[in-house]
């Protein structure tokens, strides 16, 4: 915090109280936020009878890894019901009449887990699909949300449960060819894969809970020491014994007796597993710290300044837009440490490079961006730079959290990607080369946008801001162009291809064609200004259509949730896209806002540069 | 530096004649990503990517359904003639050359044209050495870090000659195109010299046998005694045309003349009891669409067809690569043939014998964590044999070949594991990386001259 506001003061040199004092007042109270955020997370999460918040800490198996319960009931109940705490329809009458508005996934999943009865009558099942509502004789109207007791009501013709029919439904439906499915087929697949997930908890086939006696041994679910058919090892009985204790005396509701096994439970685990219960540990402590959510809001607080600074600036005194920018610039700072520390953990977490699947890969290409902007906004001062940076930080971390809903987000990854090396080089690069087109492609846009519906951007402004784009280009062209013949390289080493043609290979070398050609049409006076911007702005759909339109040719139409809806998003960010390359080619730029009649403005009132100059 | 109008050359060297092929390049790839959503990927590479029919490619409208209407059945009709990839890529090669013929000159005068002209020299003769001298050469493909490595060296006084025969600014865009040439040299290269295959070996078990996966052949084999075959094969692509054109396939070559009944150039078999003999399964192929470029699966070719003896019908047999169906055993003139349709074979001259084969999942799940393969290595009337270790990103390099650990399968019967290898010979592999190389050392050239430059202004402007 100290060090953020000294050097704000340094640059600052002989500025007025306000250059001075406004931008360290910003960065102070969002320092102070993100710093009481950590010590909400210290404190536990809720008061409850039963000690919820370090049954959130206890490591288990799912998925090949190891994480805390806490992240298993986060994971669970965004697949299933698309929120990671229990809120409104999903809280229970007795709990929302005593003022309760929110209860964390832990506790949702304890009670699942246990079996309590209440599992049965929560409404976490999110169904958004007519006609699978209309299944259960339920229309829209009635709320998003069902219980699995819902779901037991007797439909159709022979009166079984709902649930039966849905999954004989989802069964026919997943012996069709995936493009020919309709869409109330794809939704009724989600509803019992919602339900699966459901039953999978409440029996207690995964996560597995049981961990081994022995290193290198692999852990076991409950079920199978329950049965009695794991070794007569003893920590593994004891595990197991603990484990049950817990679940009896949460479904007797003994709060005494389930926190005591619990904490025998855990001291278990941390004597066979010391490490990953300290990271399991902190796993759920930054889970519930959420910088990227944290990030979103404070990448919007910057976007606001930075917007202001922009508009403003004609009109305000320097010092105001000074002051302006400095707090802009500062809380940019300030979440761009935040989001680098974030993913510093997720690495540690992992000990993975940055970037192993799409979620990563939109956390990292926005922290690239903003990168490259911080870099830019330092030399330029204009303030566009900055803008596009939170706007960037703000559309990428939505992306990611989207994203997010498709399962574990630090999941394990398949053998022929398990390579540290070729994902810290390769990947790296290429996501970096994504970050570099973007970022051009987004001050393109600013141009274009503050150029035609504004009168803010004078000629040396446009200038300034050619150069960045011109620069970030060259960057992008590198970074895609290595990260491409680096991806050539694994491949080779892996299976023995150099280049395969494959979509997403396709999808690389269209990102280095397209800044080549941006290059080389500058460097032969082929465009000027308002060309390079129209261009980089294209650069954004050939960048958006590598990142997902490739996966979406293949997965596009059996997957559900988020991406159901992501070749729609796709092709609507490139219709937009285009409409603004359209409109900036078809005026001539004497007719744009900014440009039109300088004569005239010159003469009346002083220009924009000469009020900032 | 700007060529004069009246130059012939000038058009063809032109920036704007770049731009327009590289824009041509980005449709050309981004409909043929599109292509194989409804075709198989070595079909698009094929019929867009390289030769196409006489450089000229059909871009059938049909590839944008799947963009548009994602979902709709109809095919739509039509299509536009393009350029084909190797078109695009020889005229950005003219392009090129003409561009550096025209534009740039050699600045250097005296000494340092002199110092250049070693320095690039040296670089070259090194490269080349360690290129085509073939002990250098296997023992640095060893390790990719090493030969890149290596190669830095070379190049780097390369790109110091450069430095000094073209001068700062166009050094590094000399380095730059020169290893793109390099690389779409390399790419065709790999096009027409490279071969790469697959080979299945149980656990156990042992083969000398490389399988492409992406062509089947109707095969008759015979032995010969002394652990010899001898093997006749008729190429898909005749069983295809013979189907089209109701032509027998006779050559003085085959022991049996082939009526092609029907060709299945992906099929699926139903299984039927036969009604008089209740343990002879039999077989019934029904045709599937071929497979395409987004799926991850291979074609199964099956074909009926009727073998005759001269005019003698032998039978009629459905012969598939599925390896439920046995080969078919027919005598002609007291041979014993066997008679099959399988994925194309090759022979190599020694054997690799599966002594161990590893699989680990992750706890929990299905997702493989990693596959691992002994092998052994048994060369012809040599009691030496040599045991190689591999797996992921590890593979075994041996006689220019490298196979590499891809999968594995189980035997239907006994459920025991195998390894599948894939088995890839490319005589261009290394050229990649040497221009991965050249591209960096010349960018990162060009960067540092750009920066400096543009810290000169800036300084100035200040």
């Amino acid at each position: 915090m100290n060090r953020l506001d000294e050097g704000n003061l340094e640059t600052a040199g002989k500025g007025t109280l306000l250059v001075r004092a406004v931008p360290i007042a910003f960065v102070a109270i969002w320092v102070i936020y993100l710093t009481m955020g950590v010590f909400r997370v210290m404190q536990p999460e809720g008061l409850y009878r039963f000690d919820f918040d370090t049954f959130g800490r206890v490591p288990v198996s799912e998925d090949g890894r190891i994480k805390p319960l806490d992240t298993v009931a986060r994971n669970a109940l965004l697949q299933i019901s698309g929120k990671q705490s229990l809120k409104d329809d999903m809280l229970l009458k007795q709990e929302a009449d005593s003022g309760i508005d929110s209860k964390p996934a832990i506790h949702w999943l304890a009670e699942l887990m246990s079996g309590r009865p209440e599992s049965r009558d929560r409404k976490v099942i999110r169904i958004d699909d007519p006609g699978v509502l209309g299944l259960l004789g339920k229309t829209p109207e009635d709320g998003k949300f069902y219980s699995l007791n819902d779901l037991n009501v007797p439909v159709g013709e022979k009166q079984q449960p709902a649930y039966m029919e849905i999954d004989r439904l989802a069964r026919e439906a997943s012996d069709k060819r995936d493009d020919l499915r309709t869409k109330f087929e794809e939704h009724v697949i989600g509803v019992r894969r919602q339900i699966g997930m459901m039953i999978e908890l409440q029996a207690m086939a995964t996560p597995f809970v049981v961990p081994p006696e022995k290193q290198g041994d692999e852990w076991a679910p409950i079920v199978q020491s329950a049965r009695g058919e794991l070794s007569d090892a003893v920590r593994e009985r004891q595990a197991g014994e603990t484990w049950l204790a817990m679940m009896n005396a949460l479904r007797e509701d003994k709060p005494e007796a389930f926190n005591n096994a619990l904490g025998d439970h855990l001291e278990l685990k941390e004597a066979f597993v010391p490490a990953k219960a300290r990271k399991a540990a902190f796993e759920q402590g930054f889970n519930r710290y959420a910088p990227f959510a944290k990030g979103i809001v404070l990448y919007l607080f910057a976007a606001v300044l930075g917007l202001f600074a922009m508009l403003l600036r004609p009109l305000l005194p320097k010092a105001g837009y000074t002051a302006l920018w400095r707090s802009g610039m500062g809380v940019l700072l300030v979440v761009f440490v935040l989001h680098t520390a974030a993913l510093i953990v997720r690495i540690w977490l992992q000990e993975r490079p940055p970037v192993t699947n799409l979620y990563s890969s939109a956390v990292f290409i926005g922290w690239g961006i903003v990168g490259g902007a911080i870099v830019l906004e330092k030399i330029t001062k204009l303030g566009v730079a900055a803008l596009a940076a939170s706007s960037a930080g703000i559309a990428t971390l939505i992306v990611a959290h989207h994203l997010s809903k498709d399962g574990d987000t630090m999941g394990v990854m398949q053998a022929v990607l398990d390579s540290n090396f070729w994902l810290g080089t390769h990947v790296i690069t290429i996501t970096l080369g994504y970050s570099a087109t973007f970022l051009a492609g987004f001050i393109g846009l600013c141009y274009i946008i503050f150029g035609m519906c504004t009168p803010l951007l004078d000629r040396k402004t446009g200038r300034a801001m050619a150069g960045m784009v011109y620069a970030t280009i060259c960057f992008a062209l590198l970074f895609s162009f290595v990260g491409t013949v680096l991806g050539g390289i694994w491949a080779d080493q892996s299976w023995g291809r150099f280049w395969g043609w494959d979509p997403k290979e396709n999808g690389a070398i269209l990102i280095v064609l397209m800044n080549a050609i941006i290059l080389h049409a500058r460097w032969g006076h082929l465009i000027k200004e308002r060309g390079l911007m129209v261009l980089a702005v294209g650069g954004n759909i050939v960048t958006a259509w590598s990142w997902f339109g490739t996966n979406l040719l293949g997965v596009g139409l059996h997957s559900y949730g988020f991406m159901d809806g992501a070749m729609f998003t796709l092709a609507l960010f490139a219709a937009v896209q285009m409409l603004i390359m359209s409109a900036a080619m078809i005026f001539p730029t004497e007719m744009w806002w900014s440009f039109r009649k300088p004569a005239k403005k010159a003469a009346n009132e002083p220009s924009p540069a000469a009020a900032s100059a | 530096m700007i060529p004069s109008k009246n130059n012939p050359l000038s058009w063809l060297a032109s920036l704007r004649l770049t731009v327009v092929l590289l824009a041509l390049a980005m449709y050309l790839i981004f409909v043929g990503t599109l292509a194989q959503v409804e075709n198989g990927i070595w079909w698009v590479v094929e019929n867009y990517f390289r030769e196409g029919k006489y450089g000229v490619v059909k871009v059938e409208f049909d590839v944008f359904r799947s963009l548009l209407y994602p979902g709709s059945e109809t095919k739509w009709p039509g299509y536009h003639p393009f350029p084909s990839g190797y078109v695009i890529i020889g005229a950005l090669l003219i392009n090129l050359l003409a561009a550096h013929a025209l534009r740039f000159k050699i600045s250097g005068k005296g000494s340092a044209l002199v110092i250049g002209g070693a320095l690039v020299f040296i670089g070259t003769v090194v490269t080349a050495y360690t290129v085509l001298e073939p002990n250098t050469s296997a023992a640095i493909q060893q390790n990719v870090m090493l030969m890149m490595g290596i190669w830095a060296v070379p190049m780097t006084l390369i790109g110091i000659g450069c430095h000094f025969i073209f001068g700062s600014r166009k050094a590094g865009i000399v380095l730059v195109h020169g290893g793109l040439i390099l690389m779409l040299v390399g790419e065709y290269v790999t096009g027409i010299g490279a071969t790469e295959g697959q080979m299945w070996i149980h656990e156990k078990g042992s083969s000398n046998k490389i399988i492409d996966i992406r062509e089947a052949e109707l095969a008759f084999v015979r032995d010969l005694g002394d652990g010899k075959q001898e093997h006749i094969v008729i190429p898909q692509k005749l069983l295809a045309s013979a189907d089209q054109d109701d032509t027998m396939i006779t050559d003085d070559t085959l022991p049996l003349k082939v009526r092609v009944d029907a060709w299945m150039e992906n099929s699926d078999l139903t299984p039927s009891i036969n009604g008089q003999d209740p343990t002879q399964v039999q077989y019934r192929a029904q045709e599937l669409p071929a497979v395409t470029g987004t799926e991850q699966r291979a074609d199964r070719p099956t074909v009926m067809a009727t073998l005759f003896d001269g005019d003698q019908r032998v039978g009629e047999f459905l012969l598939t690569t599925w390896e439920v169906v046995k080969p078919v055993s027919v005598e002609v003139d007291g041979q014993a043939w066997e008679v099959s349709l399988r994925f194309k074979e090759t022979h190599l001259p020694y054997t690799i014998q599966l002594v161990d084969f590893r699989h680990d999942k992750f706890t929990g799940t299905t997702t493989p964590m990693n596959y691992s393969s002994t092998l052994r290595l048994k060369e012809p009337g040599s009691a030496e044999s040599r045991d190689d270790f591999i797996k992921m990103n590890q593979p075994l390099r041996y006689d220019g070949k490298a196979f590499f650990q891809s999968g594995f399968f189980q035997q239907p019967l006994n459920r025991n594991l195998g390894t599948i290898m894939q088995v890839a010979d490319n005589p261009g592999a290394w050229v990649p990386y040497l221009s991965c190389v050249v591209v960096t050392i010349g960018l990162c050239m060009h960067f540092v001259v750009s920066l400096i430059k543009y810290g000169r202004r800036a300084n100035a402007k200040a």
